[in-house]
């Protein structure tokens, strides 16, 4: 792999290859108007002119990326070796037949919130603030902020208000993606204690092609309010697909073998400060839950 | 769609005779040849309109730019009511039998609605949706139906539609008919106007705590209301310890009280009793509650747990809490 070959050449050399790398690039041709058609890449804010810098420019020559960050992979692919010698994910074979119930995120430790992420409407422009810290005993994350509906003045935006968190993708060694295999599991299980408010849970899994990229499982979260906690067991057969926040004619089940992220949203036009507290999020397998999808997957709409 | 005609002829006869240019007498009499209807209203100014939107006339042979704003600004110095932006509508729907500029008249009656205290109004959007002129974004033949017929039409219908999804509003047999009408049967409004009817059905009492509509005006009834929804007890009681009323205070000034409202279930009674008095109780708060788009503010008396030394097991049945 050539992150392995730059990772081993000192600090100081790197920056004498350049030239080299340049001469390697010289025969891609930076695109003069990217082609949005096909690849959507990260977001554009409206109204920002769109950045076209050749792929060359992008590349970063960190030095903090020095031997710590070698030692740490490292050390990650030889536990990733020993996993496998011990069974599938690192338990024995029989663990991982009979296992009923997994706690996936736990937070219990400021570490724990380095998995995730919290953006709200002010990346368009907006005046929602969001923010993430730990729960009364360093036990639970408390998710907590303003929504603001009102929307950006720049002419494209006509809705707004909402904020999220989401989990980042879980990575192996050498920040290689990875996914969550929830196959031998049917529910989610979480122990929130919200404000009232109804949020909502996305899921998103691993996708093929690039038209699929913002595909979202979404299904609602009702919370009480109050100071007791709330046990929330959503089937994985309620989560509609949607794409953009649209939802989709054409429903599937959701695949649970390659899961990328799971999120929480808010946008229920209510202006004002709202809180969430969580405890935990598993996955359990509820034998009582035969249910395989929950809304009708013919074609339901004539052909035009 | 011959329902649809025979309740237009008996609501609007006059339109629908000048529509089928049937030979029925006119309104003026029998030497009037019947017209069909997309030729200029002969008649416009003996059509009686209300005094206020007189001087619309006047304005128009002005070289200023009039928007479609002005028509409600007009109305808006007086009442904005659901009464006022009706009429409004009917002004523009009985000027014009084109209904020229109708689609940015739509667009800016959707951001007044607000304003006027209508947007939940269905019949409204009905109304709103009678502005379209009718049967003629129907697509007639092949090439008009792949090339997105009267696409600006459309996509004004569309966002009706999509106002009236925001708002959580349901729409009816009235609104199908006249999409139909309108925009012919695979249309994208009819198309938005399915998907409404397929996924509102199914997600309108998912809520497992669902929020009584409307909510009750009295401040005492909303606290008890949401007290016994944080509860998480049925045979939890509420006590009403204070009512809101003024106060007298020595110096003569009046001070509103306001009310104070507790719930408490047998659990907590019993964990009060077990309490030991040096230990110390806290009162925490103001914790919000949101009850769809009203913030409620309540407190919570509770005590740090017993220290393992202090707990005293009782050998009793114990039950799995839940």
């Amino acid at each position: 792999m050539s992150l392995q070959k730059i990772s081993r050449i000192p600090a100081s050399s790197l920056l004498s290859t350049v030239h080299d790398i340049r001469w390697l690039l010289r025969s891609v041709t930076p695109l003069a108007v990217p082609n949005r058609a096909l690849v959507q890449s990260e977001y554009r804010r409206p109204g920002q002119p769109r950045e076209d810098k050749p792929p060359w420019q992008k590349i970063k020559f960190d030095l903090s990326k020095g031997l710590e960050g070698v030692k740490k992979h490292f050390k990650l692919l030889r536990q990733e070796f020993a996993d496998r010698l011990v069974g599938p994910e690192g338990k024995p074979i029989i663990e991982h037949m009979l296992e009923q119930n997994r706690v996936i995120w736990e937070f219990r430790g400021p570490e724990s919130l380095q998995n995730w992420t919290v953006s709200s409407d002010r990346e368009i422009g907006g005046q929602s603030e969001i923010y993430l810290k730990l729960g009364r005993n360093n036990d639970t994350c408390f998710l907590y902020g303003t929504l603001c509906s009102a929307p950006p003045r720049d002419g494209e935006t006509r809705y707004s208000g909402y904020c999220t968190m989401r989990s980042k993708q879980p990575l192996v060694s050498f920040d290689r993606k990875t996914h969550h295999d929830w196959s031998s599991f049917n529910t989610l299980h979480m122990r929130i204690r919200g404000d009232g408010r109804p949020w909502m849970v996305n899921i998103a899994a691993e996708t093929y092609f690039s038209h699929q990229k913002d595909d979202i499982y979404s299904y609602f979260l009702y919370t009480r309010g109050g100071p007791y906690w709330q046990d929330v067991k959503i089937p994985f057969s309620k989560f509609f697909l949607t794409h953009r926040g649209r939802i989709q004619d054409d429903q599937h089940p959701l695949w649970l073998d390659k899961i990328n992220t799971i999120g929480f949203t808010l946008g229920d036009k209510a202006d004002g400060p709202f809180q969430l507290e969580i405890d935990f999020i598993g996955v359990c397998k509820d034998y009582a839950h035969t249910e395989d999808f929950a809304y009708e997957v013919y074609k339901r709409n004539p052909e035009v | 769609m011959k329902v649809s005609r025979c309740l237009l002829l008996l609501v609007r006869p006059v339109r629908t005779a000048v529509q089928f240019g049937a030979p029925l007498p006119g309104p003026h009499g029998p030497q009037q040849a019947a017209r069909h209807f997309r030729c200029s209203p002969a008649s416009a100014k003996s059509r009686p309109v209300p005094a206020r939107f007189v001087n619309q006339d006047e304005k128009k042979r002005t070289t200023s730019l009039a928007t479609q704003e002005d028509l409600f600004e007009q109305v808006a110095k007086e009442a904005k009511t659901k009464a006022t932006f009706n009429e409004v509508i009917e002004v523009f729907t009985k000027r014009d039998v084109r209904r020229r500029g109708h689609v940015e008249f739509i667009y800016t009656a959707l951001k007044k609605m607000a304003e006027f205290g209508v947007e939940r109004d269905l019949s409204v959007y009905n109304k709103l949706l009678d502005v379209f002129p009718k049967e003629v974004f129907v697509p007639r033949n092949f090439i008009q139906r792949m090339f997105n017929h009267y696409p600006r039409q459309q996509e004004c219908g569309v966002q009706i539609l999509e106002q009236m999804e925001n708002y959580g509003i349901m729409p009816n047999v009235e609104t199908k008919v006249l999409l139909v009408r309108i925009f012919g049967e695979k249309s994208h409004p009819m198309r938005k106007f399915q998907r409404i009817m397929y996924w509102f059905p199914k997600f309108k009492h998912i809520n497992p705590f669902p929020v009584p509509q409307p909510l009750p005006g009295d401040p005492v009834d909303l606290a008890r209301l949401s007290l016994k929804r944080i509860a998480n007890d049925l045979d939890a009681k509420v006590t009403v310890y204070q009512l809101p009323c003024t106060d007298v205070t020595e110096s003569g000034e009046e001070v509103e009280l306001p009310h104070i409202v507790g719930i408490q279930s047998a659990a907590q009674m019993e964990l009060l009793a077990k309490h030991n008095p040096n230990r110390p109780v806290f009162v925490e708060g103001p914790l919000p509650l949101w009850l769809r788009k009203t913030c409620v503010y309540y407190y919570v008396l509770r005590a740090d747990p017993a220290p393992p030394e202090e707990k005293v097991w009782k050998l009793s049945a114990v039950f799995p809490l839940g």
